[in-house]
């Protein structure tokens, strides 16, 4: 039985990575911001590589994602990474409207950094 | 080069376009006399003032003869008007934009509806330009500077339609938006230079013939004329 | 040879300046018109006093007008001109004050002779000033105005056609478009009173009545060639019973200074009637059938004079205006039973309908006096020029262009199926009659006073007493 045991610590374990990886992986495979609450886009879903932006650019997680607490942000791995969640379609109090939060976040560190695209048809490109 | 033609380039054409046109009012009112003119301007201000209206209202709306003599061009022609003026300023990208630098935005039109509006001053423009090489008294009138003029009402239009579309046209999508940036640049600063400057001086031309109507020509007699 | 050398002592005809003497005068008449128009080929311009001209009066208002033209071609069916002259292109409003004043602000005033002699010929020739391209421009562009401005800077520069160079000159002479002094007036007056009292005991023509009601004023033809228009003016006054006066100086309601673009000269001349009514201190002026008459003095002639009010120094009517009020309020009373049977039109001004609102003024008349009145299309402030107007009828030059421009009238009256015109305007009347003359339609004219008096109802005391 205790063979037994092992062989489901094992298995739990060996599913439970997979599930970790898996999660990893899903994050990763993040290639556009396909959020629901843009019921009527006017222009084609942004374009967003995550992978391109958190792995190979290598910029810190809270650059975007935050939640902030006596003007601290304090995001961390568990909290909520849905920017819609917040980020709603029209303002609601000090924070900014989807679209607007989307654009600052994106178009500002673009032209700081001076890498990325700033056009609206390089993030919105049409399917060709 | 995207970057300095939507920022300072941007700026220096709206400066331009805006101090433009301001000057061109003041030199057109300063110019104003009431003797040489012979309309007593200020010492009618109510007389004239209900005659600028009443020639606006009837301008402004087809409400006028010259429309029911030409009802086709005419329709196209408000058609042009409206379409070429709405469009820019209630087109969501550009409000986007000016939100997202000065903080101020306002009422923004569904895409869909600002590409027929396009296309609208596009078609518009096509049969100005055919009109203009056919009829022989468009023909007559026309100068080159007619044809440049429609160039550069038509240009931000084409290629703001390009852009949005993202046609490729052996250029690529971010050409033909800096293409149309500048386009729309040119425009801005050639209204207060060129015949485009009608923008404000046909106002303000109607309200003068308006006045001289109201003041002078029988405004404060009769039923008025709408002129 | 000879001739051109006995023509080289004579002073010359064409001069910038205003011919204000009886010797020029007489000079002027002396030429029909073929020594002047020769003389014109080779006056040189002076293109420096040009330029000085444009800058100080050629201002934002025209400029802007000049510049924004779209070229659109929309004023091309609004003018008569182009109409009669099928749709020629070179007749459209725009093209005829583009390549004219157009060129001449482009060139800054540096033109040379052919370029003024074009200037006139359009200015006179193509144009009456009439305003009627000014109500269709989308821009509100008014291409009459400024061809009343050029016709100002071709006077200043001597190209104005001869019988306008006349005109302006008898009034610097007489103050009035004729030969015709205050002491013409004067017995003019006491003549026709005298001829109608007869007829209408009473009947007098109050000369320079201080406090009267009514300061009456004249057209110079009137006098000269028509004195029963004056009697007529009289004996329907004496009939309303109005309290009336005809001043002796300043008695001339027109000004041909305006046709020729005398500026100067229009100020000389309605200053002398503003003189008289102030003299007079009457109520207010009326002025006789004659549209430039009432543009001249009421509507344009304050501006002349100096008068930031744009009014006259008492109010101004037209005559029309006078038979309306008249009617309205039972001063004079017409037979019913006299109306005319017969269809009648009417034509419209342009220099007090298009240009001074009174647009509805001659209808109520007409609801008076006929039984079938018929509209011409268009009417009202959209109404054709006669053809005659702005000077055209008087000059020779432009005689074949004004008898083309006379076809778009006869048009229009031959669709009312009328054969009577009423016309209560001098230019209006000759066009119609030389319309009549050269087109032969079979249609008869007249003012309004003659057919006033074949209908009036005269009050029994002022009847002649049976002897």
């Amino acid at each position: 039985m205790k063979k037994n045991r092992i062989a489901l610590y094992v298995a739990i374990a060996g599913l439970a990575s997979l599930f970790i990886i898996g999660a990893v992986y899903a994050q990763d495979d993040i290639k556009s911001l396909k959020h629901d609450i843009f019921v009527e886009r006017e222009r084609p879903v942004a374009l967003f590589p995550h992978a391109l932006h958190a792995d190979e650019a290598g910029i810190d997680c809270l650059e975007c994602h935050h939640i902030y607490k006596d003007g601290e942000n304090v995001w961390d791995e568990s909290e909520e990474s849905d920017c819609t969640a917040c980020h709603r379609l029209k303002a609601d109090g000090k924070k900014q409207p989807a679209m607007r939060a989307f654009h600052a976040n994106c178009k500002e560190c673009h032209e700081k950094e001076g890498k990325g695209p700033l056009t609206c048809g390089e993030c919105h490109p049409r399917k060709k | 080069m995207y970057e300095f033609v939507s920022g300072p380039l941007a700026l220096i054409s709206f400066a331009i376009f805006f101090v433009g046109i301001i000057i061109r009012i003041v030199w057109y009112v300063k110019g104003l006399d009431w003797q040489l003119d012979r309309v007593a301007y200020s010492e009618k201000l109510g007389a004239g003032i209900k005659g600028a209206a009443r020639s606006l209202f009837h301008w402004l709306l087809p409400l006028n003869r010259t429309t029911a003599n030409h009802p086709v061009f005419m329709a196209v022609t408000y058609l042009f008007h409206i379409c070429l003026v709405l469009t820019p300023i209630f087109l969501m990208a550009h409000v986007v934009l000016i939100e997202e630098s000065w903080n101020i935005s306002w009422v923004t039109l569904p895409d869909k509806v600002a590409d027929y509006m396009t296309l609208a001053v596009i078609a518009a423009g096509i049969f100005f330009l055919i009109r203009r090489l056919t009829d022989p008294n468009v023909k007559i009138l026309t100068t080159a500077s007619d044809y440049i003029v429609l160039a550069i009402a038509l240009a931000p239009f084409i290629t703001g339609y390009i852009a949005y579309h993202q046609w490729e046209l052996g250029a690529g999508y971010k050409f033909w938006l800096i293409i149309h940036i500048l386009c729309g640049e040119i425009m801005l600063i050639a209204i207060p230079f060129t015949k485009l400057s009608h923008f404000v001086l046909s106002f303000c031309s109607r309200i003068q013939l308006g006045m001289d109507y109201g003041i002078k020509r029988g405004g404060t007699k009769g039923r008025g004329i709408a002129w | 040879m000879a001739q051109e050398a006995k023509n080289q002592d004579l002073p010359p005809l064409v001069t910038r300046k205003a011919v204000k003497t009886k010797k020029e005068l007489d000079l002027l008449l002396g030429d029909k018109g073929a020594r002047y128009y020769k003389e014109m080929e080779v006056f040189p311009v002076d293109t420096a006093a040009l330029k000085k001209t444009l800058d100080a009066t050629c201002k934002s208002r025209l400029r802007t007008w000049l510049e924004i033209c779209a070229h659109c071609s929309l004023c091309a069916d609004s003018c008569f001109f182009y109409l009669a002259n099928d749709n020629d292109p070179k007749q459209i409003p725009s093209y005829k004050i583009k390549s004219t004043l157009g060129e001449l602000v482009k060139r800054k005033g540096n033109v040379d002779t052919k370029f003024m002699i074009n200037c006139m010929d359009t200015a006179w020739g193509k144009c009456t000033c009439c305003n009627r391209c000014g109500m269709y421009c989308p821009h509100g562009i008014d291409m009459g105005v400024m061809f009343g401005y050029l016709r100002g800077l071709c006077f200043s520069q001597g190209f104005v056609p001869h019988e306008m160079k006349i005109g302006s000159c008898m009034h610097w002479l007489y103050n009035a478009q004729m030969d015709v002094t205050v002491e013409d007036y004067v017995e003019t007056c006491e003549w026709m009173a005298e001829e109608n009292e007869e007829y209408y005991p009473g009947l007098e023509i109050p000369v320079d009545k201080v406090g009267a009601d009514i300061m009456y004023v004249v057209n110079a033809r009137e006098p000269k060639h028509y004195p029963q228009d004056l009697a007529e003016a009289a004996i329907l006054f004496h009939l309303a019973g109005e309290s009336w006066t005809v001043p002796s100086k300043g008695w001339e309601g027109t000004s041909l200074a305006m046709f020729a673009g005398d500026w100067a000269c229009c100020k000389q001349q309605v200053e002398g009637v503003y003189a008289a009514m102030e003299r007079l201190k009457v109520k207010r002026y009326v002025g006789t059938e004659c549209g430039h008459q009432h543009r001249a003095t009421i509507t344009e002639g304050p501006y002349w004079a100096g008068r930031k009010s744009g009014e006259p120094p008492a109010p101004g009517l037209h005559y029309v205006e006078w038979v309306l009020e008249a009617l309205e309020t039972g001063k004079l009373k017409l037979d019913p039973a006299k109306k005319i049977k017969e269809p009648v039109t009417l034509q419209d001004p342009c220099n007090y309908v298009r240009n001074h609102g009174l647009t509805d003024v001659t209808r109520k008349i007409m609801s008076y006096i006929a039984e079938d009145f018929r509209e011409m299309s268009p009417n009202r402030e959209h109404n054709f020029c006669c053809g005659g107007g702005g000077g055209m009828n008087g000059i020779g030059r432009y005689r074949e262009e004004r008898n083309i421009g006379l076809k778009v009238k006869r048009e229009q009256i031959l669709a009312t199926g009328a054969k009577f015109v009423v016309s209560a305007c001098h230019n209006c009347w000759d066009a119609i009659r030389d319309l009549e003359e050269v087109y032969k339609i079979g249609i008869k004219w007249s003012f309004l006073k003659p057919i006033l008096l074949e209908m009036v109802i005269v009050p029994d005391h002022l009847k002649p007493k049976e002897e």
